[in-house]
């Protein structure tokens, strides 16, 4: 199927969509505000997939090589649409919550419905988000996500230390709903 | 497995197959825009072979134009029927060998003249058949430059006959030797028409039949500053076409639609005061390199045609007590320009030109940086803003330029040269604001090195 993708066959490239499709558009919902950038994200995606294939070399996991096309997308927008946004006074406060507060408190998500996960990951702001997604799913370090996005090292921790207790206080609220 | 981590495997494994429902006319989308994208290919591609084919052609078609030997012959035929048979008709007393190579010589007196001796008594020694002369066996040996009677066999017969007419009967030539004739003829074609052809250009005119020429071209001034109290950009050709934008619109630009749309937070931007602003605007000159290559056309009038780089910088910046934004961005451009050169003025080696001509320009990369800057009590502090990002012009940038130049030959066929000029550019509808858009006669200063071939 790759072969004759790789020569623009319409039929390949078709069912190559059909294949991985479901899946690519859960990365894009995750780095996305809501489902109609998603979309967007997803057809420029595929669009990118079926013009650079021919620089896949076989080697390695075709979908891992899928993956990382729509991750590097979805952070080339974030990166046209605002290299970096930094509120100072809110960056003062991340940094003194970042140094006094424990990395990291214990989180049950397990309960929680995935539908609702990703409300809550649509409703961080945009640099929370892009930082939480490539912590959590792209196990990618600080140091190097700072690289990619053109912010400090501190910055990229104190983005994931916001985006992950607003999960949690979303969370912890919902669970408190569910049990009361 | 610390909490941190049980905390990431418990979001990997709720997520880890998760498939979310696609558009249900996500493929369709997809082919339409893959049609476009091949479609486009094709037509880019065709576009790089027909401009790579016609760039070939050109230079192969220059080429084949000044080493043609019909070229050659016919500026030899030119020349020799203008002058010869005139002269032999005017007067019958004169000789009329001499006559006939007297307009070649007039041209190669001035830098060869040794050479120009040794062709005239070659051509008569050829027409009164004397071959055993010394003259002869040293020219051949120096593989002469002209070789005017054996291209005009026609021209020799007539010649021939009025020979005869006008030759004194004591002075009767003795009867050539024909195959002596032929063989230095034939000695003559093979010596080489291209030296004709320069020597004859050359001595018409300085300027050689093909110049290429590297040049470096800059602004006469360093910049070109814009200071007003209100508000300016670098974008703001949108923002100027909406009457309904007030200046806050159009002060804030892209970060008022930044900021609203991070904070959300629409009193911010009804407290920004505008009226103190200062706005300042500066787009330096522009910086431009290239390679031309120039044709003679007629005698004096050269056309010249090439490919330049230009580099163009710009900033702007708005104050106020509570407000500061600042706008740097450049640009790098790529111009065929097309000139008329008019050799109209030699002062020994030097000369002088005049041009005149036009250029198309395009950018083929941009990027602009925006800074800003917030003090409000709304956002209880201070917000700061960076973006960057990439930028390009709508439509092709055309101009005129008009100016007036010299030249000087420092060794070989390699000149020195410079020229002072002036550019109008046509307004092109961009809306990115550059030195072309604001500014639109530039004078500038052209200097480079010239090799004529």
């Amino acid at each position: 199927m790759i072969v004759a993708c790789k020569k623009q066959n319409r039929n390949a490239q078709k069912a190559l969509y059909e294949l991985f499709a479901p899946k690519m558009m859960a990365v894009c919902l995750r780095y996305c505000k809501d489902n109609e950038t998603a979309r967007d994200l997803l057809h420029d995606g595929f669009l990118q997939v079926f013009t650079q294939i021919g620089s896949y070399s076989g080697k390695g996991s075709f979908e891992g090589w899928l993956r990382k096309i729509f991750v590097n997308l979805a952070l080339e927008n974030y990166r046209q649409e605002k290299k970096k946004v930094e509120f100072l006074n809110d960056y003062g406060k991340d940094e003194t919550i970042f140094l006094d507060t424990p990395e990291d408190d214990y989180l049950d998500v397990g309960d929680i419905p995935r539908q609702e996960l990703l409300n809550i990951i649509h409703e961080m702001p945009e640099g929370y988000r892009t930082v939480f997604n490539l912590v959590i799913f792209e196990d990618i370090p600080h140091k190097e996500i700072a690289s990619m996005l053109g912010i400090t090292e501190n910055a990229s921790r104190s983005q994931y230390f916001r985006a992950k207790t607003l999960l949690q206080n979303k969370v912890q609220s919902m669970l408190k709903k569910k049990y009361l | 497995m610390n909490q941190k981590d049980i905390f990431k495997e418990q979001l990997k494994s709720v997520f880890s197959n998760f498939e979310a429902p696609v558009p249900h006319d996500g493929w369709e989308k997809i082919e339409q825009s893959l049609n476009v994208v091949a479609r486009a290919k094709i037509v880019r591609r065709n576009w790089y072979i027909g401009s790579a084919a016609a760039t070939v052609a050109i230079l192969l078609g220059s080429l084949f134009f000044l080493k043609s030997p019909q070229t050659i012959e016919q500026n030899l035929s030119t020349l020799t029927e203008k002058t010869t048979l005139d002269k032999i008709k005017s007067t019958d007393k004169q000789d009329v060998k001499v006559a006939k190579v007297e307009p070649a010589m007039e041209y190669k007196k001035s830098r060869q003249p040794k050479l120009a001796r040794q062709k005239q008594e070659i051509l008569v020694a050829k027409q009164t058949g004397r071959s055993e002369s010394p003259i002869i066996s040293n020219v051949t040996e120096q593989a002469p430059e002209n070789i005017v009677i054996a291209e005009q066999p026609e021209e020799k017969k007539i010649q021939a006959t009025e020979e005869r007419k006008t030759q004194p009967e004591g002075k009767k030539a003795v009867q050539p030797n024909q195959e002596e004739i032929d063989r230095l003829i034939q000695e003559f074609e093979n010596a080489g028409k291209t030296d004709i052809f320069r020597g004859l250009t050359v001595g018409k005119s300085k300027n050689k039949p093909l110049m290429l020429a590297l040049n470096a071209k800059g602004g006469l001034r360093s910049s070109q500053k814009t200071v007003v109290n209100s508000p300016m950009t670098l974008r703001s050709a949108s923002v100027e076409k909406s009457d309904e934008n007030t200046n806050k619109d159009f002060y804030l630009g892209d970060l008022g639609n930044n900021l609203s749309a991070v904070s959300g937070n629409a009193a911010l931007m009804n407290t920004l005061s505008v009226a103190d602003n200062v706005a300042e605007k500066e787009h330096d000159q522009p910086v431009s390199f290239g390679i031309t290559v120039s044709k003679n056309i007629v005698d004096r009038f050269s056309v010249e045609v090439g490919l330049v780089y230009t580099y163009l910088f710009s900033r702007a910046k708005n104050t106020s007590v509570d407000f500061q934004n600042q706008e740097t961005q450049y640009f790098h451009y790529l111009g065929i320009p097309l000139n008329i050169n008019y050799n109209f003025l030699n002062f020994g080696k030097l000369g002088l030109y005049t041009s005149f001509g036009g250029m198309i320009e395009k950018d083929i990369y941009g990027k602009k940086q925006y800074q800003a800057q917030i003090t409000n009590e709304l956002l209880n502090g201070m917000s700061k803003e960076w973006t960057i990002e990439k930028i390009s012009q709508e439509n092709p940038q055309i101009s005129v330029n008009a100016g007036v130049g010299a030249y000087y030959p420092i060794y070989g066929g390699f000149n020195l040269y410079g020229k002072i000029g002036g550019s109008y550019y046509f307004d092109a509808k961009n809306t990115e604001k550059t030195i072309y858009t604001d500014k639109k006669i530039v004078f500038d200063l052209n200097a480079g090195i010239r090799f004529d071939f």
